[in-house]
Parts: structure tokens; C-alpha cells; sequence
């Protein structure tokens, strides 16, 4: 599989010239060595990443070597990053693409159902009020059924609000993929939510 | 349930807030990773120069071993042509933007099927090979994921868009048929044999 970090994106339809001011001052000094420049772009999105990631592989540890991974190898492609796409997108694909390693990885030793049901309880959800615990148990349950590449769109549209064309840019794939996707993805969740309403 | 409340049952997942520990671990990281890939690319200037050489020698040390030890195989077109697929869509992506559907190669023409206009760029890990034969003809057809692929047969056009599923299987969805590389059959007469280009 090809890195996302060698990938160039295409234009966003809908981003037009589609990086934030504050994201696209800050890419060239980064990719000249600008340790501030680059610590900022970090911060900004490193949160962003982690939850990305996070929904992913519903594992918070890997959650947090993937968001890593995803800034190693963005820091070094940022030489390489033509600002043809937003700069959070161009780390989603790159994000996308570790995790799909990483599960690759678990697969090799278990099956991922098995490998899910038996992950502790990510640390700092103890805490929660029964009914928010209970709620996103569920819901991590319901996404821990769907295949990877149903979890990619349902992430990239429902949680991050990109639109088809973006998400298949993110992906990859065709625009006609993310929607298969998608609506298998749905139908699928559905059914498995739809009998706790 | 709407998409409206599926998304609202959705939002009730609340990714754990990463530690501090792992993200200043995550920064000083990239931060070493930014400065070692400037240092790497001069570095690498030189590296290279004594490198290549006993890369080439080892690699061609290698080739001569495989060949001597692997037997031909009469299944073995699809992997052998693999590395020359790859080129060969890559070199046409370059020339045809996003409007790739098909590249079919049949009695060792090329022909080619094109979009009207380029849509998303064709993601090389996407790409897939398509092998149709009955009796002594074989077409060979690579094309990605996601495309509408027609190719002309001699009973008439075959309509039909691939696509690859999470673990690696080819899903060929046509108007009256589907096949699938868990359950093969064939397709108007033809066997089909399909796998991702990315797998060879």
C-alpha cells in the first residue's frame, strides 16, 4: 500500500483553495526546520488525530501510537505536501493508512472480534456516569462489528463531517465506493443500535 | 432511524483524552523525525553513491537464485504480471488523470476505456486485475475499485464495476450478476479470476 505521507490529494471540490490561512503560514517554515512552526500545527490537530484514530481502532493505546505514527510520518513528507488538499485531510489519509497497518497487525495474531471483546476498558472512562458509559460501550460495540473500511467512511462523514468526494479523496477510492460504504455501514448500524430504541 | 438520529446515537462515543505523556512523547518524535529527513536527504546523496551498486549486485544475486529454485506454474500470470500492471496504469494515470475505468489487454493489444472527465484520482492500492478466459481466449483487464468498467465481447458489451472489500476480496458487481472471489462462477460463459493489484 502506498504511503498517504507520498500521496499528493487532489483539490478539494468543496475546500477550494481549501488550507486555513493559519495551517498554510505555518507549513513552510515547518517544512524548513521551524521547530515552533511545526510544535503548533501539532497541537492544533493532535487532539483531532487521537480521536480520529481512536474511532478507528477503538483502542486508546494504539489510538495514541497511530496519532504518533501519523505525525512521524507527516513531519517528515511535509517537504513533499503541496497544499492541494486542507492539511487536517491530508492527515487523515495518512492516519487512515496506520491504522489499517495496525489492524493488519492484530489480524495476524487474532481475530479482530476476539481482539476487541477482550480490550480492557481504555483508561480515563472509569469515571463516567453509568448511562454515558453504557452509551458509548454500545456505540464502540456497533463500530467494532463493522469492517474497517465501513468504520474509514462513517468516521471520515458522520464524525468529521467531510462530504463523499472529500472522504474518497482521503481514502483513496472512488466517490461510488464511499457511498456503497456508507450505506452498508448504516444499514448495518442500524440494525445493531436499532433494537436498543 | 434517520440519519439524523443515527448520528446522535453515534456522538455517544467518547474517545478517551490522550495522555500528556504520549503526546509530548508523539511531538518530540516527529519533531526528531522532521529534522533527521532534512539531515537524511544530503546524507543519502552519499549513501547511495557505494550503495547502489551492492544493492544491485545483491538484488541481481537474488533474482538468479528465485528463478533457478522456482518452477513454472501455468496459474502464475496474474502475480508475474503484476510489477509490469502497476507501470503500465501508472504510466496511463499520468497520461489520463482520474478518467481510468479499464485498461483491457486482449491478444496483446491495448485498449482503453476512459471517463468523459477525470473524477478522483485512482488510488494505486485500488487497482485491480481482472483475468477472463474461455477456451483459448484470455482477456486481461486492470482497472480500481469503484469504476464502471464496459468491455466488449463478441456476444456484446459486459457492464460491470469491481470492488474491493475490506480483506482484500474483489466484489464484480454487473446488472444481472455478481461475482465474488469467495464465490466464483462465470460470467457469460467467461472464468474470472480477480485479485487486487496490491496483493500480487
Amino acid at each position: 500500500m502506498p504511503s498517504a505521507a507520498s500521496t499528493t490529494l487532489p483539490p478539494s471540490r468543496s475546500e477550494g483553495s481549501s488550507l486555513t490561512e493559519s495551517d498554510a503560514a505555518l507549513l513552510q517554515p515547518a517544512a524548513e526546520g521551524c521547530p515552533e512552526a511545526f510544535s503548533t500545527l501539532f497541537n492544533r490537530h493532535y487532539g483531532n488525530i487521537h480521536a480520529f484514530a481512536y474511532r478507528l481502532c477503538l483502542c486508546g493505546a494504539e489510538a495514541e501510537d497511530i496519532a504518533q505514527e501519523t505525525f512521524i510520518q507527516a513531519a517528515r513528507a511535509l517537504g513533499s505536501f503541496r497544499g492541494q488538499a486542507s492539511f487536517k485531510n491530508w492527515l487523515y489519509a495518512i492516519a487512515t493508512n496506520r491504522a489499517r497497518d495496525r489492524l493488519r497487525q492484530r489480524q495476524r495474531r487474532e481475530r479482530l472480534d476476539t481482539a476487541l471483546q477482550a480490550e480492557a476498558m481504555p483508561a480515563g472512562m472509569a469515571s463516567r456516569p453509568d448511562a454515558a458509559h453504557d452509551r458509548h460501550d454500545e456505540i464502540r460495540a456497533a463500530l467494532g462489528a463493522l469492517p474497517l473500511a465501513h468504520r474509514e467512511v462513517i468516521n471520515l462523514v458522520f464524525y468529521e463531517n467531510l462530504n463523499h468526494a472529500e472522504a474518497a479523496r482521503v481514502l483513496g477510492c472512488a466517490e461510488s465506493t464511499v457511498s456503497w460504504r456508507l450505506f452498508r455501514a448504516k444499514s448495518k448500524l442500524r440494525k445493531l443500535l436499532g433494537s436498543h430504541d | 432511524m434517520t440519519d439524523h438520529d443515527l448520528k446522535n446515537r453515534l456522538s455517544a462515543l467518547r474517545p478517551p483524552a490522550p495522555s500528556p505523556e504520549a503526546a509530548d512523547r508523539a511531538l518530540h518524535r516527529a519533531t526528531i523525525a522532521a529534522a533527521s529527513s532534512r539531515a537524511y536527504v544530503s546524507i543519502n546523496r552519499i549513501r547511495t553513491a557505494w550503495m547502489f551498486p551492492v544493492a544491485a549486485a545483491f538484488s541481481a544475486a537474488c533474482l538468479v537464485v528465485l528463478l533457478a529454485l522456482r518452477a513454472p506454474a501455468p496459474e502464475a500470470s496474474v502475480p508475474a504480471l503484476s510489477a509490469t500492471d502497476l507501470k503500465l496504469l501508472a504510466q496511463l494515470d499520468e497520461v489520463f488523470p482520474g478518467r481510468i475505468n479499464a485498461v483491457v489487454i486482449r491478444d496483446g493489444a491495448t485498449e482503453l476505456d476512459l471517463a468523459e472527465r477525470g473524477s478522483a484520482v485512482n488510488a494505486a492500492d485500488q487497482a485491480v486485475v481482472i483475468e477472463l478466459s474461455r477456451d483459448n481466449q484470455r482477456l486481461r483487464v486492470l482497472s480500481y475499485s469503484g469504476r464502471d468498467v464496459s468491455l466488449r465481447l463478441a456476444a456484446g458489451t459486459l457492464d460491470f464495476s469491481p470492488l474491493l472489500t475490506a480483506d482484500g476480496q474483489v466484489v464484480i458487481a454487473g446488472a444481472d450478476f455478481v461475482w465474488s472471489t469467495s464465490a466464483p462462477r462465470p460470467v457469460a460463459g467467461w472464468n474470472i479470476r480477480a485479485t487486487p493489484l496490491s496483493a500480487l
